[in-house]
């Protein structure tokens, strides 16, 4: 399964971080940024399968961002990245509709099944929409 | 009643009345003075404040006059730049010119006149609506050389104020005001050169009396304007306007002197102040004679970039309007006054007549005050033979005069045996001189003195607060010192207790700061070294040094978790524990360490404590890092470790000591071993936070921790170690 992941961190060594072990790992395509800014243009652009957010980032804070995905894209699962022993912040991330967290300093093996679960996830709803679709073709 | 005696009765009371009488004249004169000064002051007062209400007139006309010469020099602006001016078509610029002429018509404007840049040509339109062009040499007036200087460009002209006749035929001051026309580049041709001026002809007499015809000052004051050449531009005697004001007075009243108004002109008014004062006129609306006058002048500026052109705005009253008010007022006064007298007197006569009639019960009276005051001496001597302070009274050797009983109970005796002791002696030596020489000070002196200082009583510790007051006699000879001594140790207690658990918190939240900043980058570097760690050869140099790398970014991770952990101590939960059953799964966990280090161990426990309400886990946390510093202070030759419990002197605690033979702890470091950070181990030793988490942890619980004896091995060769002692509340059983 390949799907499209977006990744948003105001530190760029973070992004490329987290890219290397997403290519080494994974066949997951990659898109990052390191202004939150820009997030909504590529999200109303073309379509992603998961948003990877900071939490703590100038401009827009995570939180802001999850609440903007989700009116874009609501099926769209959203993983926050979060410091050590905030874990606050977290649960306050996953009541506004975000999908799981991690934690900072990550472990490899931790990201990659976090990933993978938000993409099988998605693909699941993908395809209970398109059945819903099928049984009710007037609702298009 | 004898003869004798009522001669004398009788001579007393004509001697009475004789006095009640000069007296009462006496009055009578007084007050008629002090009636007549205060009439006078109130004169002054009431002029002062009319002129200041006058002054405030002034600076109104002033500041209106102001506003409308900015209003004029805007509209001349703004037509400046109108393209109108250039047209060639007459009549655009007649309808053009016709609507400023209409704007500024309440403000005086007459007639505007464009001149063209050679000067030899002019356009006109007055406000009947008449236009013209006619031709002469305008070349070498004033107002064209000004506006040809480049320099001028967007400036304004006032000119001078020159006289004519109105239409009524009434003389008028007239100002003629210009600007500078340059043409605009859009127009085509060569953009921004000169191209002429434009003119506008203001009647400023009848500017001035828009404002100042209707100000009236009082019941007859009035305002008058000169401009700054001392020129009337407005008066309300019609045949002052265009006069000299210096001139047009004399030639009027010859006989009367106007040297007061002439100063106020010349010094004052035509250098452009503002201010108050007074004058002698020789009429007031149409009254003659010599008439006293208050005045307020204010200076008007016709530009705000041009502070030379200005005129003078006054308002002037005649003083008789003050008098007249004050006059009625101080009528009514003295009246006021004389009444006030009467009844004095007759209030005093009646007073001394019951003075005379009520001496005895007056004796009376004094029976009962005295009564009332030793009433109220018994009821001091009572508040301080109560009070909750030692009060105590001494010579300047210290020799006790008297003290409550509270106070010798503090040294667990009876008042009457303390008499005529030495306070001093009472006191460990330290203490004492300290209060020996406060002592000396308040006799010295002879003023109060306060001071805290720590004191041993017997075999206890205290803080004390002790103010010394010196008790002197009417000739200001010091009799004795009066000491009143409170006990504040408990509130020195939580002082102590309140700073260190502040300082604490700031470091703890400092530390967390710090910490979530090392954590993101600490992050990236272990991520990388993983990424890096897959791609290397099992077994090669590069493999070490990268696993190398990893452990040491681990080990900053750790410390990093740990500080984070220690900013937040988890709050305080409900529980019970028991110290000797933690002690001993503590000892269980050192046991080995123990031996190796050469350490035998003393156990002291008393049996059958009643619990804490602590947590366990924490209390073990607390134990197992006082255990290890002892372990670390006894170095490689090993000693000894005596570990006690036992209930404190309140029933209400409990105590635990760790007393080790290592190094002990240097004087200079006993106040600084609980702070964060402090560390006398080597570098990657000790982290500096263990006393201070566990300092943390027993104030939580309401308990101490303290060092209760420290004998560092520089003076104690031989005999030296620390003493480190634990007080915890105990359970309470409700």
């Amino acid at each position: 399964m390949r799907g499209k992941i977006l990744i948003v961190d105001d530190e760029l060594d973070i992004l490329e971080l987290l890219e290397m072990i997403i290519a080494e790992r994974t066949s997951h395509q990659v898109v990052t940024t390191n202004n939150p800014l820009e997030v909504p243009p590529l999200l109303k652009h073309d379509p992603f399968d998961l948003l990877i957010t900071d939490l703590r980032m100038p401009g827009l804070s995570g939180m802001d961002l999850i609440r903007e995905a989700k009116t874009i894209d609501p099926d769209m699962p959203v993983i926050v990245i979060t410091a050590y022993g905030s874990s606050q912040s977290a649960e306050e991330a996953i009541a506004e509709g975000a999908y799981d967290y991690i934690t900072k300093p990550f472990r490899k093996d931790q990201i990659i099944i976090t990933i993978n679960r938000a993409m099988e996830w998605h693909a699941m709803k993908k395809e209970l929409a398109a059945l819903r679709a099928q049984h009710r073709p007037d609702s298009r | 009643m004898a003869l004798p005696v009522l001669h004398k009765s009788l001579r007393r009371r004509n001697l009475f009345i004789g006095v009640v009488a000069f007296l009462t004249i006496f009055l009578l004169a007084g007050v008629f003075i002090i009636g007549m000064i205060m009439s006078r002051q109130m004169k002054d007062i009431v002029s002062e404040q009319i002129n200041q209400q006058q002054l405030g007139l002034s600076r109104l006309i002033a500041a209106r006059l102001e506003d409308s010469f900015s209003l004029i020099s805007k509209e001349l602006m703004v037509i400046n730049l109108s393209p109108s001016l250039q047209e060639a078509h007459p009549s655009n610029w007649v309808k053009r010119m016709r609507i400023t002429l209409l704007n500024l018509e309440e403000y005086g404007a007459e007639e505007i006149r464009q001149i063209n840049a050679r000067g030899d040509e002019v356009r006109m339109l007055n406000k009947a609506g008449t236009a013209s062009v006619s031709r002469g040499r305008f070349g070498e007036d004033g107002y064209f050389i000004w506006a040809k200087d480049p320099s001028n460009k967007g400036k304004i002209y006032f000119g001078d104020i020159l006289n004519g006749l109105d239409e009524k035929g009434h003389i008028i001051g007239r100002l003629y005001l210009a600007i500078p026309h340059y043409r605009t580049p859009s127009e085509g041709g060569n953009g921004g050169e000169f191209s002429g001026v434009l003119l506008l002809v203001v009647n400023v007499t009848r500017l001035v009396e828009k404002f100042t015809a209707n100000v009236q000052s009082g019941k007859t004051g009035y305002s008058w304007v000169i401009d700054n050449k001392g020129q009337f531009l407005f008066h309300p005697e019609k045949e002052f306007v265009g006069e000299n004001a210096f001139a047009i007075r004399e030639k009027r009243e010859p006989k009367i002197s106007f040297d007061a108004i002439n100063r106020i002109q010349k010094e004052k008014m035509l250098t452009g102040q503002e201010g108050t004062g007074l004058y002698y006129s020789g009429w007031h609306r149409g009254i003659k004679g010599n008439i006293k006058k208050l005045i307020a002048y204010s200076p008007a500026f016709l530009s705000r970039k041009d502070p030379v052109k200005f005129w003078s705005v006054a308002v002037a009253a005649p003083t008789s309007e003050v008098e007249g008010v004050i006059h009625s007022l101080y009528l009514r006064q003295i009246y006021f006054l004389l009444i006030m007298v009467i009844a004095l007197i007759s209030g005093g006569m009646g007073l001394i007549l019951s003075e005379l009639r009520y001496g005895k019960s007056m004796q009376q009276e004094v029976q009962r005050a005295v009564a009332d005051l030793k009433e109220s001496e018994e009821r001091n001597k009572y508040l301080i033979e109560s009070a909750e302070d030692i009060i105590v009274t001494l010579n300047e050797e210290g020799k006790i005069y008297s003290i409550n009983p509270y106070g010798a109970a503090q040294f667990n005796t009876i008042s009457a045996k303390l008499i005529g002791r030495n306070w001093l002696d009472l006191f460990d030596p330290d203490s004492a001189s300290l209060q020996r020489s406060l002592l000396k000070r308040v006799f010295v002196t002879k003023k109060s003195k306060s001071l805290e200082y720590q004191a041993v009583i017997g075999d206890k510790e205290y803080w004390l607060h002790a103010n010394f007051k010196p008790l002197l006699d009417a000739k200001e000879n010091i009799l004795s010192v009066l000491g009143i001594i409170r006990n504040i140790t408990e509130s020195k207690l939580v002082e102590h207790q309140l700073a260190n658990t502040e300082k604490l918190a700031s470091l703890g939240s400092l530390a967390a700061g710090v910490a979530h900043e090392i954590n993101n980058p600490l992050g990236i570097i272990l991520g990388f070294t993983d990424l890096l760690l897959e791609k290397t050869k099992p077994g090669s140099p590069e493999m070490t040094m990268l696993q190398t790398m990893e452990r040491q970014g681990l080990q900053c991770k750790k410390i990093v978790e740990n500080l984070l952990s220690f900013a937040r101590i988890p709050e305080k939960s409900v529980e019970f524990s028991r110290v000797n059953d933690d002690l001993e799964k503590v000892l269980a966990v050192v046991q080995n360490t123990l031996l190796m280090r050469k350490i035998t161990l003393e156990k002291r426990l008393q049996s059958d404590l009643p619990e804490v309400r602590a947590d366990s886990r924490q209390l073990q946390q607390v134990f197992l890092n006082i255990i290890n510093n002892a372990i670390d202070a006894m170095g490689k030759g090993g000693g000894e470790l005596t570990i006690t419990t036992q209930m404190a002197k309140e029933p209400s605690h409990l105590e635990i000591f760790f007393q080790d033979t290592g190094d002990g702890i240097q004087e200079e470091y006993l106040g600084k071993i609980f702070d964060p950070f402090f560390t006398t181990k080597g570098v990657g030793k000790g982290t500096g936070l263990g006393l201070s988490v566990s300092y943390a942890i027993i104030t939580k619980f309401g308990g101490m921790i303290s060092v209760a004896e420290s004998k560092p091995f520089q003076k104690f060769p031989g005999n030296s170690g620390t003493t480190f002692k634990i007080t915890l509340p105990v359970r309470q059983e409700n």
